[in-house]
């Protein structure tokens, strides 16, 4: 014979039917004797009742996870759309490698330093080019000839 | 969207190549799931929608670490749990400090009492009445995360036992005694809401 402390103390394991067999009518048969247990019992299972109640919407399970039982609650239908911010993310804290534009995946892959080389390399280059084209001298009309040494 | 083990096993070898589209689908299959668990988890929207994200982004990051011992929503549900779990610290300490300052500045009667929770007109109808769900959700605010953890997992996300197992790493004795201690103090918890013995 249960005592009404161990009773109370299986009601979560009764209600989910995890007891054996045994304990499990030894459960029963003491509800059934004891009013007060019983009425202990169904407002226990009331609270649990309450808590499948705040359920909003039912929706498919979880792949890999069991169905819902029928006292499972579902899920908020408001669940906000959570891909673009993790999109940002991504993005942000994996240097544009991830999730980036062609210029932040470049930065992404490439090392921050060998990026500044090339850019510093581009800019040598581009300031040799301009200098090159202003130090030439302009090209001699046509039909000129080369000044004379003065006498 | 529920996707066969077969269909799961090509996503988690698409996902471990860091494949953008394949991680979309991802997070599109999942992120009302995880959404939800977070948000009854912490109990605050803008909380849960900022961990969630997190959630999705330790799962792009450590993929790899993903066995397939368990399936993969499972093991998800571990990533999102533990991550709770370290939010909920978080918070507390931050409020615990709050509370701190508050003390020192004279106003500590605005902080004693712990969360208001109105009393029906009805007791009778209370388990019945649309208020019961708040009163619930403070009352599960009011757990340890680890009571909080197991009562939304197996009361409110209906996980089986095994898949507690699976995602709290405890043995299934424990899973079923603190589980019966959570929902112990989640009524206790509702009982002090409420102010009076929940209806019999």
């Amino acid at each position: 014979m249960l005592t009404d402390d161990e009773v109370r103390d299986l009601f979560s394991a009764y209600h989910d039917r995890e007891l054996s067999p045994e304990r499990n009518d030894a459960v029963r048969a003491a509800l059934d004797a004891n009013a007060a247990l019983k009425r202990e019992y169904d407002a226990f299972v009331r609270m649990l009742a309450g808590l499948s109640a705040m359920a909003a919407a039912s929706e498919a399970p979880l792949p890999g996870v069991s169905p819902p039982q029928p006292h499972d609650p579902a899920k908020p239908a408001d669940a906000p759309d959570l891909l673009g911010g993790v999109q940002r993310r991504l993005q942000k804290r994996s240097g544009g490698k991830f999730y980036g534009d062609g210029w932040s995946r470049l930065a992404g892959i490439l090392p921050l330093e060998l990026l500044a080389t090339l850019v510093l390399i581009a800019l040598v280059v581009a300031y040799a080019a301009m200098t090159m084209v202003s130090t030439r001298p302009a090209p001699a009309p046509a039909g000129a000839t080369a000044p004379s040494a003065p006498r | 969207m529920t996707l066969d083990l077969e269909a799961e096993q090509a996503l988690v070898v698409r996902l471990k190549r860091r494949d953008e589209a394949a991680f979309n689908l991802f997070v599109r299959a999942y992120q009302a799931k995880v959404f939800s668990l977070v948000q009854r988890m912490l109990g605050n929207r803008a909380e849960a929608e900022d961990l969630a994200q997190e959630v999705f982004i330790t799962v792009f990051r450590s993929i790899d670490s993903f066995r397939g011992d368990s399936r993969l929503g499972t093991w998800l549900y571990r990533v999102a749990i533990n991550h709770c779990k370290n939010r909920i610290k978080y918070l507390d300490r931050r409020v615990t400090r709050g509370h701190d300052a508050l003390d020192e500045e004279g106003g500590k009667a605005l902080t004693e009492g712990g969360p208001v929770m109105s009393r029906p007109d009805r007791p009778d109808e209370a388990m019945h009445g649309t208020e019961m769900g708040g009163v619930i959700e403070r009352a599960l605010g009011l757990l340890e995360e680890e009571h909080r953890a197991l009562v939304v997992l197996r009361d409110l996300e209906g996980l089986s036992y095994e898949e507690i197992m699976t995602i709290t790493g405890l043995p299934e004795g424990t899973v079923k005694s603190r589980l019966h201690r959570a929902r112990a103090a989640l009524r206790e918890a509702i009982e002090r809401g409420l102010g009076y013995k929940l209806p019999e």
